[in-house]
């Protein structure tokens, strides 16, 4: 049987980016859910821009991708650690 | 995109002994053969009941109230009958509690049944792929054409295709937004354009994750972002049901012409596996079964179904790919009965009971009772005490409620002006109620209770406890 090819050390773009924005995306929308369950976005922009007209599915929605925007921060920084250093080491490289 | 990783950089770091083999395999195309056979039709069957389900849902009504409506901007969710309001949030949690068990308990038992029949990837996918049928024909010709050149027949099919695509792409993000807020006025809004501009984003959203996801990254969903095909080994044993390659018998592979199949096999040369590679050209994330389980498979039977049919015709008995577990493969005795059933099985009992209570025992009224914060009593002119309470009164009936609240626990006790509040569906009001009590009835602390009564319906009422303080009296 042939051997297993040699793994890359380094995913595509595509992979790698997928990586990130998947799994944060599902965080957010669990984090969103709970968000929201406890608190009215009504409420919450009655404390906090009241001067802006915001309905609440602009809330969900603002809300939602701020969580997404925080979560995929966090997957960003996992990745950029879990880089292997023959990736780093290599001059020039971007990834 | 990035090909800067060559050992031919003129920093020279690359000269540090680092020896870099083909970094960038890229993703081939995968073109999984069109397959007939029981699983498929299972998955067919699966993806109709599931879809349909989806599409439909959304439109039905019963008695004028959605059937199935997670309607969050007035923040109220109708499922099959029963209404929950955000307040009933430890409920939602406990069904996706509930949710994540019963994956486990099936995984355990059965392997990946989801992925290969249940998991919106596969389901959309299978569509997605029905439809680039429609328009490119089997996936032999789709391949031969992929690599020729752009003739007026390749433009054509592949504009027809990512229309029929993007049609699908938009209903299912039409419904998906359907199932947030009310469907049918989101249709007709949207036709004339005047849908608002999140609804329309998220249709858009929706739609174009759909037409990414299962048209065009597949199999490289389940392969590179999907976090249960991550763990699912986790909770496999070697009890759990796979779908396996059959070694001892197939092996040694070979082609052989059909007239000498069962001589050769007598003379043991050959094992059954006559390496006609089908399985590997049907699977749709592209791996050879015969290399034994591999986290890449979806399980989706795609290759049972198609070796079965070669064994047929090379008339051997079927199953030398099937469902089976590594115990029964090592001619080992299996059980279905492990403690690792039982304790998926266990929890996820208990949970559901106590979600059913849960669910059943949800009062239609809440009433929470607090006391003014400032002052314990106040004693009147008139030889009477009055103490101060906030009610905060919950409608969780489908309908607007007026309420009518009364005190008892006392002789004398009575209510002071106005008792009663109108509550919408789902609202919560917040009632100030101030009680009075002759002196002579009253003694430091007594227990009262507050009854709150909706008008329309007799059997509509909810009581809470509370106290009633007084002075302490100068004779005693
Ligand atoms: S389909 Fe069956 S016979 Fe054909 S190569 Fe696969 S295992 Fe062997
Ligand atoms: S190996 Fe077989 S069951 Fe697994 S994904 Fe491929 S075709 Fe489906």
């Amino acid at each position: 049987m042939n051997e297993q090819p040699q793994q890359p050390l380094s995913r595509p773009l595509a992979q790698r980016v997928a990586a990130i924005l998947w799994p944060s995306f599902l965080c957010a929308g669990i984090a969103t859910m709970v968000l929201f369950a406890l608190i009215d976005p009504v409420d919450l922009h009655a404390i906090s821009f009241p001067e802006w007209k915001l309905s609440r599915t602009a809330g969900y929605s603002i809300g939602f991708f701020m969580f997404w925007l925080v979560t995929a921060a966090a997957s960003t920084g996992t990745w950029l650690l879990l880089r292997r250093s023959a990736v780093l080491n290599q001059a020039g490289s971007n990834h | 995109m990035t090909s800067t990783l060559k050992n031919s950089d003129p920093t020279g770091a690359g000269d540090i002994g680092i020896t870099v083999v083909d970094l960038y395999t890229s993703v081939e195309k995968i073109y999984p053969r069109e397959v007939q056979g029981r699983y498929n039709r299972w998955r067919t069957a699966s993806v109709w009941l599931l879809l349909g389900l989806y599409y439909l849902l959304p439109w039905l009504s019963i008695d004028g109230q959605p059937l199935v409506l997670f309607d969050l901007p007035a923040r109220k969710f109708y499922v099959f009958g029963l209404i929950f309001w955000p307040q009933d949030f430890i409920l939602l949690t406990g069904l996706l509690v509930l949710a994540a068990l019963s994956l486990f308990f099936f995984t355990a038992l059965a392997g990946r049944l989801w992925c290969g029949y249940a998991c919106p990837q596969t389901v959309w996918t299978e569509v997605f792929i029905w439809l680039e049928r429609l328009a490119e024909g089997p996936s032999g010709k789709r391949k031969r054409r992929d690599r020729g050149a752009w003739t007026l027949e390749k433009i054509w099919r592949k504009v027809f295709k990512h229309f029929l695509w993007l049609l699908f792409a938009l209903w299912t993000g039409l419904t998906f937004v359907g199932f947030f807020t009310p469907i049918t006025e989101l249709t007709v809004n949207l036709w004339h354009w005047q849908a608002g501009g999140w609804e329309t984003f998220w249709v858009l959203f929706y739609g174009f994750a759909t037409w990414g996801n299962a048209g065009l990254l597949r199999e490289q969903v389940c392969k590179y972002m999907c976090p249960y095909a991550r763990f699912q080994s986790a909770m496999f044993d070697d009890d759990t049901l796979v779908i396996s390659y059959d070694q001892a018998r197939g092996e040694p592979r070979g082609s052989r012409s059909r007239k000498l199949a069962h001589a050769e096999l007598a003379d043991n040369k050959l094992g059954d596996c006559i390496d006609c590679t089908l399985c590997v050209q049907v699977c749709p994330t592209g791996i050879d079964i015969r290399q034994g389980l591999q986290y890449e498979c979806i399980a989706c039977a795609a290759c049972i179904d198609v070796c079965d049919d070669v064994m047929q015709r090379m008339q051997y008995p079927t199953g030398l790919i099937r469902y089976t577990t590594q115990n029964a493969m090592a001619k080992q005795p299996g059980k279905i009965i492990r403690p690792r059933i039982l304790l998926y099985a266990g929890l996820l009992l208990a949970i559901l009971t106590a979600w059913i209570i849960g669910v059943s025992q949800r009062a239609p009224v809440m009433l929470d009772v607090m006391r003014d914060r400032n002052a314990l009593f106040r004693e009147l002119p008139d030889n009477q005490v009055e103490n101060s309470f906030l009610l905060r009164i919950m409608n969780r009936t489908g309908q607007a409620q007026q309420f009518t609240v009364t005190a008892s626990g006392i002789p004398g006790l009575e209510v002071h002006g106005m008792a009663q509040l109108s509550l919408e569906p789902g609202k919560i009001g917040s009632l100030p109620v101030t009680l009075r009590a002759p002196t002579q009835d009253i003694g430091l602390r007594n227990d009262i209770s507050f009854t709150v009564q909706a008008q329309s319906e007799p059997g509509l009422n909810i009581t809470e406890q509370s106290r009633f303080f007084g002075p302490r009296r100068s004779l005693r």
